[in-house]
């Protein structure tokens, strides 16, 4: 134990934090998750009252090796992709912590809750305006883009 | 007191360097520099923060604390080894559920060997009736074939026999091409055997018909000379009835003669009765003489009754031919001439009678009182019948009546 590196640790005491305490509508296996700590998949449901309420969610995590000073690289997976006004429909999402707001104090749990609040303060399901653009355009990891963030509601 | 960097999560030891920031969050030194590297700004609260602003913070920890420290960092240890110890268990039970899998799966699979095996079972047993069943067809087949070469064999021998018929019913022509066209010494040879054999048969069979020819001549001969003696026999027979009827036409001459001496008879009835019947007699004797073929026997039935019928019986026959009997009483057969000379016989007898009767009733006066118990026979002499006693009375009363109403028709006539 002694032996793991400082991201491997932190990202060993989140899982057990995660898995032993999950927020609601929030849900890791850790089974999956303890083969290989560098990517999580997250499973998620629509929280109750809200346009999302009764769905399913995939959230994947990569991890760095510079973890936690580096973001987690976070994308919806699967079958069923949230329609969001800042979800891409290839699961890009448009959230300032990933990114330019990402902080090392921050944690899998933290980005889970700020997704919850992203979805749940949707009033009208719709995908993002340049959504067909960016799809054609994008690079593969979404910390490539360069985003410009307008909507401090969220 | 249990302080963690939010960085690393690993909590603030006395060993560690700990640094804060102007706006009071507490970090290991090394991790808030190398945060600090990125971006100018507070892990917690976004303050802006530079290296020259962190400075370093000395907790003063009390002796008690240490063993409180080294039972937190204990503490931490078996929450660690508590998670990795239900991961294990989760891994225990992914496994645990696996195996039953497993097991579930490889009782099927036995079940299905299982099946399979008897299947292979009733399959090697359908191949080895199959087997026995292909044994048995070849076996048929075998008997088959030769069945087939015997019948082979047989057809050839039949062609042979039927050549050889062919020899012994076809004419000679027809022989010589057959012989001529078999090349075969073997079927030559019993063509040749065949020929002779019918060769000797016919031969023995024309020394029989000879022989017979012979015996048929030799009987031939006999039934002539029989035949000879017959008509020798037959023209002997021609002339005896030539003698038959030179007879026959003679005794109707002698039979006109008996009829005019009867009328003569008659005319000189008065005379003694005696003379005539003797004469009569006479005359029958010599009739008697001349027709020697005839005899003639007549017997006279005498009843007890006072009118005395009598029955005249005869029998004619020629003693060179007829071999029949004759009674005295029944005729069995009359020939034609018998006929004659009986129906002759029977008019002269009946004649006699009647004129004899007549004679009587017709000079009743001449009649003598006659006793009622004599009879006359016919021939002019008379007997007494033997009167035996009956029995029964009513026979007699009716016999008595009789006797009365004949004498009262003759006391009438």
């Amino acid at each position: 134990m002694a032996a793991m590196s400082p991201s491997k640790r932190r990202l060993q005491r989140e899982l057990m934090s995660l898995v032993r305490e999950p927020p609601p509508g929030v849900f890791v296996d850790g089974d999956e998750v303890g083969q290989n700590l560098t990517q999580w998949i997250v499973h998620m449901e629509g929280a109750k009252g809200t346009l999302y309420e009764g769905e399913q969610f995939q959230l994947q995590f990569k991890f760095s090796s510079k973890y936690p000073f580096d973001s987690p690289e976070v994308t919806f997976i699967g079958g069923n992709i949230p329609v969001h006004p800042h979800v891409y429909s290839n699961g890009h999402i448009c959230l300032s912590i990933l990114t330019d707001d990402w902080s090392p104090a921050l944690s899998v749990q933290s980005v889970c809750l700020s997704i919850v609040s992203m979805l749940s303060s949707c009033k009208e399901k719709k995908r993002p305006p340049d959504n067909s653009f960016y799809v054609k355009t994008c690079n593969k990891n979404p910390k490539k883009t360069k985003w410009s963030y307008h909507d401090d509601s969220v | 007191m249990k302080i963690t960097c939010v960085i690393c999560c690993d909590p603030l030891t006395p060993s560690d360097d700990v640094f804060y920031t102007p706006c009071g969050h507490v970090f290991h030194f090394s991790c808030i520099v190398k945060w600090l590297e990125r971006s100018k700004s507070c892990p917690q609260c976004r303050e802006k923060v530079t290296e020259t602003k962190i400075h370093r913070i000395y907790f003063n920890y009390s002796d008690t604390n240490v063993p409180v420290e080294s039972s937190s960092s204990l503490q931490e240890r078996v929450e660690n080894l508590k998670f990795q110890i239900m991961l294990k268990e989760n891994d225990i039970k992914h496994y645990t559920s696996k195996a039953a899998t497993l097991e579930h799966q490889t009782s099927g699979l036995r079940k299905e060997v299982r099946k399979l095996e008897s299947e292979m079972l009733q399959k090697d047993s359908a191949i080895y009736a199959l087997q026995k069943q292909i044994n048995y067809l070849k076996q048929q087949n075998e008997e088959a074939e030769a069945a087939k070469k015997q019948a082979a064999v047989l057809k050839r021998k039949l062609e042979e026999l039927r050549s050889v018929q062919v020899i012994l019913d076809a004419p000679a022509e027809e022989v010589d091409e057959i012989i001529a066209n078999t090349k075969n010494p073997a079927s030559l040879a019993t063509y040749i055997c065949v020929i002779k054999r019918e060769l000797t048969s016919s031969s023995n069979k024309c020394r029989e018909l000879r022989t017979t020819a012979k015996k048929l001549q030799q009987d031939l001969t006999k039934v002539s000379l029989e035949r000879n003696f017959l008509n020798d026999e037959h023209s002997k027979r021609m002339q005896l009835q030539e003698d038959y009827a030179i007879c026959e036409s003679e005794k109707m001459a002698l039979q006109q003669k008996c009829a005019e001496l009867e009328a003569v008879i008659s005319n000189c009835s008065s005379f003694n009765k005696s003379n005539d019947s003797n004469r009569l007699s006479i005359e029958s004797n010599t009739q008697r003489e001349d027709t020697s073929r005839i005899s003639l026997s007549s017997s006279v039935e005498k009843k007890n009754s006072d009118d005395s019928v009598i029955f005249v019986s005869y029998s004619v026959s020629e003693p060179s031919r007829s071999t029949e009997n004759v009674n005295n009483s029944q005729v069995k057969s009359i020939g034609v001439p018998t006929l004659k000379a009986q129906h002759s016989q029977r008019h002269k007898n009946s004649g006699f009678s009647i004129l004899a009767k007549k004679s009587r009733i017709s000079h009743p006066s001449n009649t003598r009182v006659i006793p009622e118990d004599i009879t006359y026979n016919g021939f002019g002499g008379h007997s007494k019948s033997d009167n035996f006693p009956t029995s029964s009375s009513g026979t007699k009363q009716k016999k008595l009546n009789d006797f009365r109403k004949s004498k009262k028709l003759k006391l009438d006539n």
